[in-house]
């Protein structure tokens, strides 16, 4: 009986360590699709109420921090609290920091549970964009040194990933014995921002930093080829962003956002092979882009002058790019994981073989139930990141002005209006306007 | 390896990221507390013991004695932030407006942002105070110089981001507001490296 009772402690105790494991992570793939569906519609207010009661509920484990911080930042972004935004971009920004330093204890938890178990450590594009959104939070707030802080940091972060980009195409280069491709960086994986580029412009030439201004220009223009390389991505009227230096030619930044960012989708793969049946599941995520069908955006000023937008950045793309590069690196991981469990069930069940046939199905099912529910696939993602960036910047004479932003599908028809006022002040000063249509 | 040993590293690892709750010290308030690499209350205080004895022995403040009677009046005006964090510069200008006050051989007079509210007040003064203790309009000490600066940083990175170094320089000038004469420039330099783990526990 006590060697039973040991049998059954030994087999079990880690199945249902890795089965609660795997569990939670079904409630964030809720969670996910319930912000996805209040933030199309704009309801901020159910958006913000979904993720206090994910909090609260500990659907967004200590693991998920930066992405509970980064979805928090953006809907109080759009909800116009720009301090509050600040608050958790500034807290997903550190804890993106703090998780250059791997942890080894879930490292081990990834292979033995799934990938839901490693920390979402975000992306170098979505570090990027913090300071992106952050700087707009300051330009509301008309703290234009402030804004000027995150410019810099947009700078220096998107010259390190250029660096590093650089760092390993040059080891690829190196490696390549073959030398048959041309290893170049920024061909493979996009993670230049030219929205990021674009905006330190505009900020370095409105504070008459003429020369830093110039740079990032032609880094802007960098980051659009780059961008076209490696999508299908039109070229917006070089004219236009030239502009951007000259800080005394516009006092009004304009800049919507349009689609979504891509979800994930779990493709389950289920085998049984070889004399003990052994079970083998394997979860793989696929990235699903959403086709925006908005085309165009144009500001209408006062009813009687039109300023037309035009795209700066396919954030969506984006993020597809950067997924696809590192899509071998999960499914390796993923089919490794899913050998060890199923290796660990056979043993077991051999092992229980031997007590009893009995012993032995028990085990058997308790290795397909257990390698079912926590073999999940991870479909942790910045969930509210718009997919397109439109932008451009106008003169308007000081004074409040009415403006109207249309939102035009290919078809020309339009899909959205929007009104809001905006402030123009001295002629050296920055106003923001900023829409968003998440169709 | 047997089953019981399997068993204690599966729990080992299944529970090693549940570590104490947090931990709060009193500490000597001049104690060093590098945890992030950026700037802290040590880089202000480095900035204010640099500048504060700088400011005061330079010839400045005793040419300005020899040819006035009375001590040299200074308003604080705008330390400009042009480095890569959000910087409250307040933490050293309020550090070097304590030392100069208290030092007796220097005045100070409201900031730009200070005195919005103390003139609001004398202004309400005029309708509710009593006539003896009402405070008289444009009767406001002129400053003779401004406290000016600003604060630069470089960062450099290595590619593999484990070693950042982060060079800050702290300009600070007093201005003649009359002349626009600079009579006095402070500097301070402050250069940390930084050092990443990869792995943690």
């Amino acid at each position: 009986m006590q060697k039973l009772t040991n049998t059954y402690i030994h087999l079990y105790l880690p199945f249902l360590l890795v089965l609660f494991s795997g569990c939670a992570s079904y409630s964030l793939d809720k969670a996910q699709v319930s912000l996805r569906d209040d933030f199309s519609n704009k309801n901020f207010e159910s958006a913000t109420a979904e993720l206090d009661r994910s909090e609260n509920e500990e659907i967004y484990k200590e693991k998920d921090q930066v992405l509970l911080n980064l979805e928090r930042g953006m809907v109080n972004h759009f909800s116009g609290n720009y301090r509050e935004s600040n608050q958790y971009f500034s807290e997903a920004e550190l804890g993106i920091e703090d998780n250059f330093t791997r942890s080894i204890s879930r490292g081990v938890q990834s292979m033995i549970v799934s990938d839901n178990s490693l920390v979402y450590g975000g992306e170098d594009y979505e570090d990027v964009y913090i300071n992106v959104f952050k700087s707009l939070n300051f330009i509301h707030q008309r703290n234009y040194e402030a804004a000027l802080v995150e410019a810099r940091r947009i700078t220096f972060k998107l010259e390190g990933i250029e660096a590093r980009n650089r760092g390993l195409a040059d080891m690829f280069a190196k490696s390549d014995s073959v030398a048959e491709a041309e290893w170049k960086p920024g061909n493979r994986v996009v993670e230049n921002s030219a929205l990021g580029h674009y905006l330190s412009a505009v900020l370095f030439a409105k504070t008459g930093q003429i020369d830093n201004s110039r740079i990032e220009t032609e880094r802007t223009f960098r980051a659009i080829d780059d961008q076209q390389k490696a999508f299908d991505f039109s070229s917006p009227p070089s004219k236009d962003i030239k502009k951007v230096q000259y800080g005394n030619e516009y006092n009004l930044l304009i800049t919507g956002f349009s689609g979504r960012s891509p979800t994930k989708v779990q493709n389950d793969v289920r085998l049984f092979v070889g004399k003990y049946s052994t079970y083998v599941k394997l979860s793989l995520p696929s990235l699903k882009l959403y086709n925006s069908s908005v085309n165009r955006i144009e500001v209408v000023v006062n009813d009687s002058l039109t300023i037309p937008t035009f795209v700066i950045e396919e954030m969506d793309k984006v993020a597809a790019d950067v997924y696809n590069v590192k899509e071998p690196i999960i499914y390796a991981r993923s089919f490794t994981r899913s050998l060890i469990k199923a290796t660990g069930s056979t043993l077991a069940t051999k092992e229980a073989n031997k007590q009893s046939e009995g012993l032995g199905f028990i085990t058997w099912l308790a290795g397909v139930i257990g390698q079912e529910i926590s073999e999940k696939a991870d479909l942790r993602s910045w969930q509210t990141l718009p997919g397109k960036a439109h932008v451009n910047v106008a003169k308007l004479p000081p004074g409040t002005h009415n403006l109207t932003i249309n939102y035009y599908s290919s078809q020309n028809r339009l899909l959205y209006s929007e009104n809001q006022t905006v402030e123009i002040g001295s002629p050296n000063s920055l106003s923001l306007v900023e829409s968003l249509y998440w169709h | 390896m047997n089953k019981l040993t399997i068993l204690l590293l599966v729990c080992t690892f299944a529970f090693i990221g549940c570590g104490p709750s947090q931990t709060v010290n009193r500490v000597d308030a001049n104690q060093q507390t590098d945890l992030s690499g950026k700037w802290n209350d040590t880089d202000a205080r480095l900035v204010a013991e640099e500048m504060i004895p700088d400011a005061l022995t330079k010839p400045w403040l005793n040419s300005f004695k020899n040819s006035h009677d009375n001590s040299p009046v200074l308003i604080v005006g705008r330390v400009r932030n042009e480095s890569m964090e959000h910087i409250d510069t307040e933490v050293f200008t309020k550090e070097m407006e304590r030392a100069f006050v208290n030092s007796g051989e220097i005045s100070l007079v409201a900031s730009q942002d200070e005195r919005v509210d103390i003139r609001d007040e004398r202004i309400d003064q005029q309708q509710w105070s009593s006539v003896e203790t009402t405070k008289e309009l444009a009767m406001e000490t002129g400053a003779d110089y401004m406290l000016i600066g600003n604060i630069n940083s470089i960062v450099d990175e290595a590619v593999d981001r484990r070693t950042l170094a982060v060079f800050y320089t702290i300009n600070l000038e007093l201005v003649n507001v009359e002349t626009n004469e600079k009579v006095w420039i402070g500097n301070k330099k402050i250069k940390k490296l930084i050092e990443r783990r990869n792995y943690r526990g």
